[in-house]
């Protein structure tokens, strides 16, 4: 019944919680990956950012040819945004801007947590803007049938309906406004 | 078979003191059970509803959770504080809309003071976007001029042009600021949400209590008069956190992550909306947990309910015995005594609604006034029926039990009971 | 279903009927017994001459395991458990010698009791241009049970009333075949005669067969015929010898 007690009590444990996180960034978890999507209007940014080992299955540079064809086949997959969202066909959306950081570049301050030997971040946004705002209630995140070692999705949504936190797995990959 | 319920009424009524007292533990288990839940949905709606269109909240760097508690629900403590040029450093940035920032550490009689500034009243909002009505007078323009939230007005009777003085820190060690009375210059109209019971005061006048202070205490020998404060800088120096609202909401997550990153300071910028969600997380387990043991109890009131009534059958044999030569059937024997299990059930599950109403009804304002929490009586929602009707599917299972010996008892019995 | 009218001949037949609890010797052993319909039958059954086994097996309550149990023209061993329950509930009315009211219902719930198992004694009651309660009526004041006692419960009568409110729940709805088991071993020497001049009577206005089981040879008096039991069941003889 001490509801307040029992929220001190959660509240004195969160740097145990996942939540703890957004506050220096990001957890490094193989299998999950963080999906944040702000939307205003029609406009409808979103960003991923995760382990690489989720989308080639290391987390170093390319030592070998067959690495090197699979970082770039999941660079080309997150750079074509119909293979990573469905988005409401009524919404009539459009690509605005794309960006998919590419880890192990050579261009000095670019590579996000590159210079680690054992841990590489992959990090990607997409900016959509939507002629018919009212038609996009929610989208299906297809990331998942691409890159079968990403297991959730842990999904921030901020828009003008009010904000929450999501949790998409294959099996329910649909975001929800 | 229907022809056999008012049997069954009739031999419960007979049996009315032990069915009473069956249908009452029914009920008080079905009534918890009830109960967590309404709390559960209810916590979470209210504290839901208590902030709406702001877009992060800044605090000094600590637990996002934390930061949420303590600058919108006035639950814990801020451990730092944000500094004032970085407050204004996110106002000036072109993505952002508004900022209100908020000043705790003082209070009232136990309410919690709020310093911020009169944009507070403009932008705060709640529920589904509603804004902060008065009840009477007018947001404080002054040094030295509070508003009060319509709890604190409705508990310590205060009206327009009431005197009131501010207490340093909260609890039980606080000090009072006894030499620098407020006047009341607006009472607002309740909201549900912990700013009924806030006193909300400038930004200038916390800065202008605190003057001669230092580490939480008065300075020895310094005394400086109200009327001479205006004379000193009331600029504020630090506040504990502060509310934004952008212009364009699809920044938010690259406003966030440039406040995080901010060098100048540590800082800590969260979606209040996410963080609850993600908060609601880690309390759902314990909700869960606590509408598990409720569910437990309930269990055991049912098994009551299956030790009274087979505990009944064995003085009810010649009764049955008499349906038998009737021309009633084992089956027949078997419906009477099920109907009559899933009465007492039924009338268990309709005397525990009421019940919660009642406890709803009762507790609602002290709920509010403790925890915050605004429980709301009405009819059971969604969940709740689902729970209702989990308590039935139950009680149905358990009427088998008595039934069954009832069934096999009549087809050993017949009509005449040897004795 | 109007076994009554259609079968002016037997309202019971025994024939070859032979019945034994599981792992014991047969209890019953009736070569043949028949009851003409509308006969005032006293069966004098002494205790362990088998009488509670065997107004089970007519009831339809036990299931013999050999020979015919006709009643009322129905063999009741071609009939399912369900059936023979049905078939109790229409045409055959018990009175036992104590006990026989739900003690929590009213005089009159008990006796409409009888109709709330039976549709046949509902529509019975029907096509003869009454209802039930009426019927309960009219049968309480025959069996001179004031009206005032009819919303009374079961247990605040005297026994005399219980029997005689068993009477009328056994008698509503004219069921064809009365069965009495020691209905009045309760009562005293007066009351005993004048229960049995009404119960007599109402099942000669009913056109009832009565089946009436005792101990009590001096009230065999009033029946068209007397039948021993202890002769009848070949099974109690070999007990008693």
């Amino acid at each position: 019944m001490n509801m307040t007690n029992a929220l001190l009590l959660f509240a004195a444990c969160t740097s145990l919680a996942p939540t703890a996180m957004a506050a220096t960034g990001h957890a490094h978890e193989h299998g999950v990956a963080s999906l944040n999507v702000a939307r205003s209007g029609g406009s409808l940014l979103i960003e991923l950012d995760g382990p690489l080992d989720n989308f080639v299955g290391f987390e170093h540079a390319p030592r070998n040819a067959e690495q090197k064809r699979r970082l770039a086949d999941a660079l080309a997959i997150l750079r074509e945004p119909a293979r990573v969202v469905n988005l409401p066909a009524a919404a009539a959306c459009r690509l605005v801007d794309a960006a998919v950081a590419e880890p192990f570049a050579e261009k000095p301050g670019a590579a996000h947590d590159a210079g680690d030997e054992n841990h590489a971040d992959l990090e990607a946004n997409w900016h959509f803007e939507c002629a018919n705002a009212a038609a996009l209630d929610g989208f299906e995140v297809t990331l998942f049938k691409h890159f079968p070692r990403l297991g959730k999705l842990r999904v921030q949504v901020a828009g003008d309906g009010g904000q929450s936190a999501q949790t998409l797995r294959p099996a329910s990959a649909q975001v929800g406004f | 078979m229907i022809r056999l319920l008012p049997l069954a009424l009739a031999s419960l009524w007979n049996r009315r003191l032990t069915a009473g007292l069956t249908v009452i533990v029914v009920a008080l288990s079905v009534s918890l059970l009830l109960g967590v839940e309404r709390l559960r949905n209810d916590a979470r709606e209210s504290f839901a509803s208590t902030v709406s269109r702001t877009d992060l909240i800044v605090g000094a760097r600590s637990g996002p959770v934390q930061l949420l508690l303590y600058s919108v629900f006035h639950i814990g403590d801020a451990t730092n504080e944000v500094s004032w040029p970085a407050v204004q450093r996110i106002a000036a940035r072109q993505e952002v809309a508004w900022v209100v920032p908020l000043s705790l550490g003082d209070s009232h009689r136990g309410f919690r003071v709020v310093g911020t500034t009169p944009d507070f009243f403009r932008h705060y909002r709640y529920g589904d976007g509603r804004r902060i009505g008065f009840a009477a007078g007018r947001p404080f323009a002054d040094v030295f001029e509070a508003v009060v939230g319509a709890e604190v007005a409705a508990r310590l009777g205060y009206r327009e042009g009431a005197r009131i003085t501010l207490a340093h820190g909260s609890g039980e060690h606080v000090a009072e600021h006894g030499d620098k009375p407020f006047s009341v210059v607006g009472v607002l109209a309740p909201t549900g949400t912990p700013v009924d019971r806030s006193v909300l005061v400038s930004l200038e006048s916390i800065e202008a209590i605190h003057l001669d202070w230092q580490g939480g205490a008065p300075i020895p020998g310094l005394k400086i008069a109200p009327e001479m404060v205006r004379k000193f800088d009331l600029a504020p120096k630090r506040v504990t956190a502060a509310l934004v609202g952008l212009e364009n909401r699809a920044m938010v997550f690259r406003l966030q992550r440039a406040i995080n990153e901010d060098t100048r300071e540590p800082l800590l910028a969260i979606l209040p909306g996410v963080t609850l969600d993600q908060l609601w997380d880690v309390v759902g387990i314990g909700a869960r947990v606590l509408l598990a043991v409720s569910a437990l109890v309930v269990a055991v009131g049912l098994a009551g309910l299956v030790a009274v009534m087979v505990a009944s059958l064995g003085e009810r044999r010649r009764e049955l015995a008499i349906l038998r030569a009737l021309g009633a059937g084992p089956r027949d024997v078997f419906f009477l005594v099920a109907a009559e299990s899933v009465l007492l059930t039924l009338a268990g599950c309709v005397l525990g609604v009421a019940l919660v109403q009642v406890l709803v009804f009762s507790m609602a304002a002290w709920l509010q006034a403790n925890y915050g929490l605004a429980v709301s009586p009405g009819w059971p929602v969604g969940r709740e029926w689902m729970l209702l009707g989990a308590v039935m599917l139950a009680g149905l299972l358990a009427s088998l039990v008595p039934a069954l010996r009832a069934y096999r008892q009549s087809l050993a019995d017949g009509m005449m009971v040897r004795m | 279903m109007e076994r009554v009218a259609t079968t002016p001949g037997r309202a019971l037949e025994l024939r070859g009927l032979r019945f034994a609890w599981p792992g014991q010797a047969p209890c019953i052993d009736i070569p043949g017994f028949p009851v003409a319909a509308g006969e005032r039958c006293f069966l004098h059954g002494p205790s362990g001459s088998g009488k509670t086994t065997l107004l089970s097996i007519v009831g339809g309550v036990l299931s013999p395991r050999e020979g015919r149990v006709c009643v009322l023209g129905e063999d009741l061993a071609q009939l399912s458990a369900r059936a023979r329950d049905r078939f109790r509930a229409d045409h055959i009315g018990f009175v036992f010698q104590l006990f026989n009211l739900i003690p929590y219902l009213s005089m009159q719930d008990n006796i409409l009791l009888a109709c709330r198992f039976s549709a046949a004694r509902r529509k019975r009651i029907a096509a003869a241009g009454s209802t039930p309660l009426a019927e309960a009526r009219r049968l309480a004041a025959r069996l001179d049970l004031p009206a005032n006692l009819l919303a009374r419960p079961a247990m605040t009568l005297s026994v005399g009333q219980q029997q005689r409110v068993a009477a009328a729940r056994a008698l509503i709805g004219r069921p064809g075949l009365i069965i009495a088991d020691e209905p009045t071993s309760a009562l005293d020497a007066d009351r005993q005669t004048r229960f049995l001049d009404l119960l007599l009577s109402e099942c000669d206005a009913a056109g009832a067969t009565l089946l009436f089981v005792s101990h009590d040879r001096r009230l065999s008096a009033h029946f068209d015929r007397v039948v021993d039991l202890s002769a009848l069941n070949q099974a109690a003889k070999e007990v008693a010898s």
